[in-house]
């Protein structure tokens, strides 16, 4: 059994930190620790389990709550609630509308400012856990965009762990890959035994 | 069952130097953990130590209530340690906060506050909540277990993971893990909590014991709390059975 990292665990010299992991991992000289529990591969720290801590840059996904002078109020989920400015974007809402945008700087340290929103078109909101996202997008988003093209589905996925899927496609079938992925995000083989549940089928959705 | 006073003529240790329970001096209690058992809470834990049952649910990071007692460079992790209303038919079984538990509460809140990483989560809260089901001594040590193990759980960023044990002194005998007869009847109580880089987290004592014995109780507590933190490790794996044996392919 591969071995498991717990909080506080050196990490192997090879392991590098990148922008996905660099809450996970605490350097203290020239060495590495975990601070969650995950695993190491490729030389990358996969954490298992992982809060949310937006950084700048993040796509994220929400739901309209509220309007205000300032602006619209979206839920991410999180203890950080966003917050799209009137003074930056032209954009026309409406309470619960679903949007996709980026952390582009946070305020008073609980509000994320989200810059180029955009509305998602009515659709499916799964909300998951925010340390399984990376490994939903893959390597090089490799298992979104097989996901998407086997399906059919347009699906945008927030690194808050909230992921939109468009109502259009094979719906039931994204949506239970992405489950999959969810629940055996530490196991090996997940990318053959997802890439053999989609291929059943042919590519214009006919089951 | 205990059942009254005190019957002094009751050895905590027989005279050929065997615990009530026949367990040897550094001999833990048996110890059962498992993670993830809260579908609501963000981690979660139930813990079983000898014939103490715990549950520890984790929630945050949040919004702080009320807001005045947020602080603006790291996050405030209240921790509720608190006893069901069966959890014992003995005085410090009385359900609902009291001295005794919110003391335990702050002391334990102060310990978690030290390995997690606090300062990730500026103005926010993280909500620990502890409930003993069942008290049979050593319930801080055991409450500390089910919160360390519910915050791994929960994929918070801490520094360490942590554990511990209580040493106590019975019929002159230092012994590990106080079982309730020991606890009640013995000579001092000394409940330590270690981190993984050994550092001392929480240190309370009880009754009385020499400068000699508190150094060999901290060594005993030392390897014990070590011992704990092995089982950790393999609850917290237990929940990935099934992981990657070799190359994640993504």
């Amino acid at each position: 059994m591969k071995e498991i990292y717990l909080p506080g665990d050196k990490l192997p010299a090879s392991v590098r930190v990148s922008r996905l992991n660099q809450n996970a991992i605490r350097r203290q000289g020239n060495v590495l620790f975990a601070t969650v529990v995950g695993s190491v591969s490729d030389e990358m720290f996969m954490p298992f389990e992982m809060v949310y801590i937006p950084k700048e840059g993040d796509s994220i996904v929400g739901i309209v709550t509220g309007r205000r002078n300032v602006g619209y109020f979206v839920d991410t989920g999180t203890a950080y609630e966003g917050l799209i400015l009137s003074r930056e974007t032209r954009i026309e809402l409406s309470i619960g509308d679903i949007v996709c945008g980026k952390v582009d700087r946070i305020e008073d340290e609980d509000t994320i400012i989200v810059s180029h929103a955009k509305q998602l078109e009515v659709g499916r909101v799964l909300e998951l856990p925010a340390s399984k996202i990376p490994r939903i997008i893959g390597k090089e988003a490799s298992m979104i965009s097989l996901i998407k093209e086997k399906t059919g589905v347009n699906i945008f996925v927030g690194a808050n762990g909230y992921v939109w899927l468009s109502s259009k496609g094979k719906l039931d079938k994204a949506i239970a890959a992405i489950t999959t992925i969810v629940n055996k995000a530490h196991m090996e083989g997940l990318t053959d035994e997802i890439t053999k549940f989609l291929g059943e089928g042919d590519v214009h959705g006919n089951a | 069952m205990f059942m009254g006073t005190h019957n002094p003529n009751l050895k905590l240790i027989s005279d050929s130097g065997q615990r009530l329970d026949n367990r040897a001096f550094d001999q833990l209690r048996n110890i059962r953990i498992d993670v993830g058992v809260l579908e609501s809470a963000v981690g979660s834990a139930y813990v079983e130590w000898g014939d103490n049952k715990v549950i520890a649910g984790v929630y945050g990071p949040r919004e702080v209530y009320p807001k005045f007692l947020a602080k603006a460079d790291r996050a405030l992790v209240r921790t509720i340690y608190s006893m069901s209303t069966f959890a014992s038919l003995e005085e410090h079984g009385r359900a609902g906060p009291n001295r005794r538990s919110n003391e335990i509460s702050m002391v334990l809140g102060e310990a978690f506050e030290n390995v997690v990483m606090i300062e990730k989560f500026p103005a926010k809260m993280i909500d620990m909540h502890i409930t003993v089901l069942q008290a049979a001594a050593g319930t801080r040590i055991a409450a500390f277990l089910a919160g360390i193990a519910a915050l791994i759980d929960g994929g918070f960023p801490m520094s360490d993971i942590a554990a511990g044990v209580s040493v106590g002194k019975a019929d002159g005998h230092l012994v590990v893990d106080l079982n309730k007869e020991e606890d009640n009847f013995g000579q001092a109580d000394l409940p330590i909590v270690y981190s993984s880089s050994d550092d001392i987290l929480l240190l309370q004592m009880d009754g009385k014991m020499t400068r000699e014995e508190v150094k060999a109780a901290l060594e005993m507590a030392d390897t014990k709390s070590k011992v704990v933190m092995d089982m950790i490790r393999k609850a917290v794996g237990a929940k990935y059975e099934g992981a990657i044996s070799n190359r994640l392919k993504l």
